[in-house]
């Protein structure tokens, strides 16, 4: 029974919600609304619990001093810091914005931007005009990069449209292509989840 | 070292240098390069135009500090033309639990307090929602539950006049504004609440987002869409104060020319590499 319930709760629950959209007998939607309200208050228990385990992992990692064991102190640190300022000043108070606005903002910009270096050394060595289809590729690059900075119009005025064009014609068909493929994916793999047939996220296997 | 060689292998520490210079030095001296406005711009700023005074936008601010210089200046602009046209907006985030809900505060109260609008009457920011999908979904028909009945402070909606008449997305929510780098974002708003519930949805999206919104654009479930800082700095002047988009066009600018000129000079020094195989 461990085993089948999960695999029954997950029928019932993908059922309900997928007749719900099609038919209003049973008064479905609402059940829907309720299943949707259950999930809300099911997922705040997993923060928690998230926040528990996350805890008795890096205090493990200090414990044991394995590697790297100081980045757990951290982690904890940010945790168990900003807890108690929030849970005191709400999270408009004056210390959890001080803390959001200058610890949490600048790592995560430093970290973003830091890409940027990465993306302008990478353009440079990859984008080769090996064969025609890299050509086209990087062709269309440049094109949309002078399209959308203003001195791209400064130098020619078409710049903009042609980077438009790129946009919303070959792009459109071929993200659209991508999409298609890619949901036809997902509604195969929820019917055999459903169906019982997928089981991997059970943690049994496949 | 032959020249080509030296062409295809610029150090990395130079790389870098030519890209903190073009980010910096339009900063200190901006060059003020002019910007038009593109055609998904003026479709997000016609579309709020066309709306009548006390409609109410809802707003879902999905970014983090990464993409924050590209999407906040978004926000800055809308409240902007909203406030002007006296328009309420309730904002709220899906993507990120720290820095969402600050960013709300950041982008819309200095607008606010400079046109004379006040929090709880004109706007209020509702903070980071768990479980996207569930919660847009109970918002259609009951937006005080999906927000937990509580601000971002946690301050009662009871406490807040303008929330007296903003009971449902479906009944007094007439645009959703989404700022978007991902998931959740306007994939979800777009399938569970925009079309269901006939809501136009509108936005602005990251550059790197950009190119997959487009064909939404233009089967028409999205009403227009910026584009990165681009489209901000477009907004910003449709409702003529330019801000931070403005300002980080010519860094982008200049930023976009070092990675052609890198792009060609990489190309240069590939084909004389090829010639030089070929002769040998």
């Amino acid at each position: 029974m461990q085993k089948e319930l999960p695999l029954i709760i997950v029928f019932v629950s993908g059922l309900v919600v997928m007749l719900a959209k099609f038919f209003n007998f049973w008064n479905l939607p609402a059940l829907v609304t309720t299943l949707d309200k259950w999930s809300i208050v099911m997922s705040t228990f997993a923060m928690l619990m998230g926040m528990i385990e996350l805890s008795r992992l890096h205090v493990n990692n200090i414990r044991r001093r394995r590697v790297n064991w100081t980045y757990s102190i951290v982690t904890l640190l940010a945790i168990y810091l900003y807890l108690p300022f929030v849970l005191a000043q709400t999270p408009d108070g004056p210390t959890p914005k001080w803390m959001v606005a200058n610890v949490s903002q600048p790592i995560g910009s430093a970290i973003y931007a830091i890409l940027g270096f990465y993306i302008v050394s990478a353009a440079y060595r990859s984008f080769k005009a090996r064969n025609l289809e890299a050509a086209i590729l990087m062709i269309a690059a440049v094109l949309i990069m002078l399209g959308q900075a203003p001195i791209g119009e400064t130098i020619w005025s078409g710049f903009p449209k042609v980077s438009d064009w790129i946009l919303t014609v070959p792009n459109s068909a071929g993200m659209r292509g991508i999409n298609i493929g890619a949901y036809i994916g997902i509604f195969a793999t929820s019917i055999r989840v459903l169906l019982g047939l997928e089981r991997s996220w059970t943690g049994s296997g496949s | 070292m032959p020249l080509y060689e030296r062409l295809l292998k610029i150090d990395q520490r130079i790389v870098y240098i030519l890209v903190i210079l073009a980010m910096l030095i339009p900063m200190i001296k901006p060059m003020g390069l002019p910007i038009g406005v593109s055609e998904n711009t003026r479709k997000v700023y016609n579309l709020i135009e066309s709306l009548p005074a006390g409609s109410v936008i809802l707003v879902s601010h999905d970014t983090g500090p990464g993409n924050a210089p590209e999407l906040n200046p978004m926000l800055t602009a809308l409240a902007r033309q909203a406030f002007r046209k006296n328009l309420k907006i309730v904002a709220m985030c899906f993507f990120d639990n720290a820095n969402g809900p600050q960013f709300i505060q950041d982008s819309i109260e200095p607008v606010a307090t400079e046109m004379g609008k006040e929090y709880g009457k004109d706007w209020i920011n509702l903070g980071f929602k768990l479980q996207a999908v569930q919660t847009m979904k109970m918002m259609i028909t009951d937006l005080w539950g999906g927000a937990m009945n509580v601000d971002w402070s946690g301050k009662p909606l009871s406490e807040f006049p303008m929330m007296a008449n903003i009971k449902s997305i479906k009944n007094d929510v007439a645009v959703i504004f989404e700022t978007t780098v991902g998931t959740p974002g306007y994939g979800e708003w777009m399938t569970y609440v925009s079309e269901p519930a006939g809501k136009p949805l509108t936005g602005g999206a990251s550059l790197t987002m950009y190119s997959g919104v487009q064909q939404y654009i233009r089967s028409g479930q999205l009403k227009g869409f910026l584009g990165g800082m681009r489209g901000a700095a477009e907004y910003e002047q449709l409702v003529k104060k330019p801000g931070k988009g403005s300002a980080g066009m010519d860094s982008q600018s200049i930023g976009h020319l070092i990675v052609i000129g890198l792009i060609i000079i990489g190309n240069i020094g590939y084909f004389m590499q090829k010639k030089a195989a070929l002769q040998k």
